[in-house]
């Protein structure tokens, strides 16, 4: 009898947790399935979305990526009627990810969260099983400029004075950057036409190289801005591999600026990209529904109170809204820049 | 040290009725969640995220830490039940939980880590109230020549560690390291990986933690009618009469964690200090405390039998870490451990900075989160007692009904890291390799060491060899580096003069 | 059994050219091996230690006491991996929850289980686990033949 009680109050507690669970876990907004063609996910009389979407996304949650699109998505979940369900699957730079995506049924309930570099560099060097033939980016979210760091305390203000000194004591200066990413490329691009030799620290994730960075083990760091936000009292940016307009930071001159008249070197814009994407095979197959996915996701992308949300983090100004086929072309076309110097990745 | 203003500020912003009930339902379900063979406690708090979304930020925050203290706690309650390390900080309390359990004492054990945990827990979230500024910056001291060397001192104990042969020990250990090096390197060379692009991130340390542990056993077990072993040969209804489950047994037990206060002290100091170092998380810290604590307490020949002190020493350093990883994340904005990485994103949803601004700008919020946890352990003891005493009515399953259930959760477990087979064949695999070592008198605990310091060690040293262009003499040079080489030395050496000692004395006992 | 007890060291010996083998070298500064070579001589020059120490242990033993290789205690054992093998292969055809359901009886029954309870815990575990994970969890498992039901969860 005793044990029954207690089997009865698990079955209870469970009970009332999954309850709390699923009203808290079920969205409002979510529209029941209308299906008059039965209920397999081909059917075309079927109302799009009539369930969750998967987002596919390449890196661990806590990273730049998934805080944007989680950021993301309760506005675009408002615009869609339906959730959206951030599936994060680490590995392999994002193959696993991307690879998921290529294999998965091409009916829209599952699209991928994009970054360039990364996707191109599953393709160079790793012999990825995909290509861009096999997806469509019907959507840019925001473009995240690398710059160089230092902190605060650093002699360097400017790129002219880090550049002087490494070139008065090759090798005795370490600037760190993320593996397999724009920061990696512009330490080499660096290299090569500016003359300079410095010992290029590579980390595996932002979190381990801003410590380093915090702690004086490496003397700069090659990163995007917008992972920088969080310590930006600590650190000034010396150098931006792009336009003006696209800082974060007020003092971070382009690098451009003050590398061409003096040494006569000019960089391409160094960046990451992230969008989202879907396979060809759907984009073909049901127009109408990317249609969907397009419209819901700029009209998200450019509510106020999304932007809003984002201004606290950092992410407001690197926002770069596009659909369609411009998108796609322009996030493939970084791709190019990438092929050209990847023998300094091999 | 403290403002004292903030203080109060940050004691009404959690004192609320909505505050209170998100302390309790966040931390049942970090509990059970945690508990569950398979899935982590960053899962946990993962699945947990979205729901927190249109909470108001503070009762959000307080949801997802309470989540976070509770389901580091939770792995241990599999841990000690069927030796399935429910999150791998918890490997370490399954060395000596899981034998109690087999001898029928499973409540006790299940209190021990319970107050070890809260204890362990709490003195670090008071540490991080006190210290939160000092602590941050001294580990932010730590670079890649420090980290090498913190694994090469958390390797050094692989000496004491073969139970019947030093160098079986010392061969897992090296086997557990090659394993951990397995995958991309920061370079990007792939090691050992055949082109394969699953292996890319290197052996999933989970799924290899729950095949040679959980499942191991369970080979183990199909072989007997119940978890606990059968004193008195015969009637199988026996087993069951002579292991009663009582709440009490779970108090009595917690109050036993008193009688290893010096454990309990080590533990703690490990775990916050450990804790804190972005990058090494609750797993390095309960390995170190475990393996320190085996070495130094007189009862260390006992752990990995049974031996209550071993679950001390690991609960307590694996929840003390989580205040240390907090600390980092909250005041430098660097998320200390996968979980905190969780909190600091929930953080940035709701609109706020983690860094250095955080700490300036919304104090009494952040005073506010150290003193939820620090209730929150007080509140585990609760809900911990009850969940940890309901789990451990499942041990009276037979194992014909038990074993495939744990199996079930350990392929959902498996399966779900990746959404892919191969960590279910990794799992089985290790179960496989696991049968092998424990029948050959292999340390199962030398490859965990080498498993999880092995990345550590070997990323670091690369990276040692990247900043200074190949000069490794900073190894010798830095300060903290030569302090725990000096560590690592004492804890080869030690031993060894003590037991040289004890031989001795004996000879001389014997004339 | 000798065999058995050189099993592990034989294995790690081998281990390393497989190691090196399947390593793909790109851009490797002579310092990123270091660790990695160190681990790897110490793991050639223990094993190699090791199978001397374990053949000469053996020989010391009296041939009588010498234990032989028993088959029978690993019979269960060797029917769970058995088990565990149809239930990968047969993992993603069929679905987590038709193929959980199908083995798990299958194994109960083998342990001593009774038909009622087996089929009751299996099935009524496989599908219960199966809805919550899926439907409140968002963990991915494979729907399988049970594919057109997708629509009915959410």
């Amino acid at each position: 009898m005793r044990t029954k009680t207690k089997i009865g109050c698990l079955l209870a507690a469970l009970s009332l947790a999954l309850m709390i669970l699923s009203a808290c876990g079920t969205s409002p907004t979510a529209a029941p399935a209308n299906g008059t063609g039965g209920p397999a996910s081909t059917s075309p009389a079927e109302k799009y979305p009539a369930k969750p979407i998967v987002v596919l996304h390449p890196h661990g949650v806590g990273g730049i990526t998934d805080t944007a699109t989680r950021a993301l998505q309760p506005f675009w979940e408002e615009e869609l009627g339906t959730q959206m369900i951030v599936d994060n699957h680490t590995g392999a730079g994002g193959q696993i990810s991307w690879t998921m995506l290529r294999d998965a049924d091409p009916d829209g309930y599952t699209i991928a969260s994009f970054v360039q570099p990364h996707v191109t560099f599953t393709m160079l060097l790793q012999n990825a099983p995909y290509s861009w033939d096999d997806f469509y980016i019907f959507g840019l979210l925001h473009e995240d400029v690398n710059a160089v760091d230092v902190l605060k305390t650093s002699p360097w203000n400017s790129m002219e004075d880090m550049i002087e000194d490494m070139k008065a004591r090759p090798n005795q200066y370490s600037l760190g950057a993320v593996g397999r990413s724009d920061s990696e490329l512009s330490a080499y691009i660096m290299m090569d036409e500016l003359g300079i030799e410095f010992n290029l620290v590579l980390f595996d994730g932002g979190g381990p190289a801003r410590t380093a960075l915090l702690g004086g083990h490496i003397d700069g760091y090659l990163s995007g801005e917008f992972s920088m936000y969080g310590i930006k009292d600590s650190i000034k940016v010396i150098g931006l591999f792009g336009d003006e307009a696209q800082s974060l930071f007020p003092e971070g001159l382009p690098v451009n600026d003050q590398v061409k008249e003096k040494y006569g070197v000019e960089f391409p814009t160094l960046s990451s990209v992230r969008g989202y994407g879907v396979t060809k095979a759907f984009a073909e197959q049901y127009p109408d529904r990317l249609k969907i996915l397009e419209d819901t996701f700029i009209k998200a992308v450019n509510n106020p109170a999304h932007i809003e949300a984002l201004k606290a983090i950092g992410g407001d100004t690197i926002l770069t809204p596009k659909i369609g086929d411009e998108a796609d072309k322009e996030f493939k076309a970084i791709s190019d820049l990438y092929a050209q110097y990847q023998d300094k990745f091999k | 040290m403290i403002d004292v203003q903030s203080l109060v500020e940050g004691f009404f912003l959690i004192f609320t009725l909505e505050g209170i009930l998100c302390l309790l339902l966040g931390m049942a379900w970090g509990i059970v969640a945690g508990a569950i063979p398979g899935m982590t406690g960053t899962m946990a708090t993962i699945i947990l995220l979205p729901v927190t979304f249109s909470f108001e930020t503070m009762n959000a925050m307080i949801m997802l830490t309470a989540c976070y203290v509770g389901s580091v706690y939770a792995g241990s309650i599999t841990a000690i039940l069927y030796n399935c390390p429910g999150d791998p900080s918890s490997a370490c309390t399954a060395f000596d939980g899981y034998p109690m359990a087999k001898k029928g004492l499973a409540n006790e054990a299940q209190g021990l880590s319970l107050s070890a945990s809260a204890l362990g827990g709490w003195a670090s979230y008071v540490v991080m109230l006190l210290f939160m500024k000092p602590i941050a910056d001294f580990a932010l001291r730590f670079g890649a020549p420090e980290m090498f060397m913190l694994a090469m001192f958390g390797m050094a104990v692989v000496a004491s560690i073969g139970s019947d042969s030093i160098f079986k020990g010392v061969l897992m250990a090296l086997f557990g390291l090659l394993l951990g090096t397995l995958g991309i390197a920061p370079t990007g060379s792939l090691r050992g990986t055949f082109g394969i692009p699953y292996l890319m991130d290197g052996i999933p340390f989970v799924s290899a933690l729950i095949g040679l542990f959980a499942f191991t056993e369970l080979f183990d077990l199909i072989t007997r009618e119940y978890v606990m072993e059968d004193d008195h040969q015969g009637e199988s209804g026996s087993v069951l009469a002579q292991n009663k489950f009582t709440v009490k047994r779970v108090f009595k037990g917690m109050l036993q964690t008193f009688s290893y206060r010096a454990t309990l002290i080590r533990g703690w100091l490990i775990g916050t200090l450990v804790g804190a170092l972005p990058a090494a998380g609750s797993s390095v810290a309960s390995l170190i405390s475990y393996t320190q604590s085996k070495q130094y307490s007189k009862n260390g020949k006992e752990f990995g039998t049974g031996h209550p002190e071993g679950v001390v020493a690991s609960e307590s350093a694996n929840n003390a870490s989580t205040g240390g990883a907090m600390m980092t994340s909250f005041t430098i904005g660097i998320p200390g451990s996968a979980t905190t990485a969780i909190l600091l994103a929930a953080l940035m949803m709701h609109g706020l900075n983690p860094g250095p601004r955080l700490f300036n700008e919304h104090m009494p919020m952040v005073y506010g989160l150290t003193l939820c946890v620090i209730i929150g352990n007080i509140v585990m003891l609760c809900e911990g007692s009850f969940f940890a005493y309901l789990f451990s009515l499942t041990m009276k399953i037979r194992t014909m009904y038990l074993v495939p259930i744990i199996t079930l959760f350990c392929v959902i477990g498996s399966y779900s890291i990746g959404a892919t087979l191969y960590d279910v064949i990794i799992m089985i695999c290790f179960g496989v390799l696991g049968v092998l070592f424990k029948r050959n008198g292999y340390p199962s605990i030398a490859i965990v060491l080498g498993m999880i310091l092995g990345p550590i060690a070997d990323g670091n040293l690369i990276r040692t060899a990247m900043t200074y262009n190949g000069n490794f003499s900073v190894l010798f040079t830095s300060p903290i580096c030569i302090f725990l080489l000096l560590l690592a030395l004492c804890s080869v050496v030690v031993p060894l003069v003590l037991a040289r000692n004890k031989t001795i004395s004996q000879l001389k006992i014997d004339d | 059994m000798l065999f058995e007890k050189l099993l592990f060291p034989i294995f790690c010996l081998l281990l390393v050219p497989v190691y090196f083998l399947g390593t793909v070298n790109l851009r490797n500064p002579a310092q990123t091996y270091l660790f990695v070579k160190f681990v790897a001589v110490g793991m050639v020059i223990v094993s190699v230690f090791l199978i001397f120490k374990i053949i000469r242990e053996h020989r010391l033993i009296p041939p009588a006491e010498r234990q032989g290789f028993k088959f029978s205690p690993l019979k269960r054992p060797l029917i769970f991996l058995g088990l565990m093998v149809v239930y990968l292969l047969f993992f993603q055809t069929l679905g987590f929850v038709i193929v959980s359901g199908i083995v798990f009886t299958v194994f109960m029954k083998i342990l001593g289980g009774s038909w009622p309870r087996s089929l009751l815990i299996s099935w009524g575990l496989s599908i219960t686990v199966f809805i919550i994970f899926v439907r409140f969890f968002y963990v991915t498992l494979p729907w399988g033949l049970l594919k057109p039901l997708e629509f009915y969860l959410y």
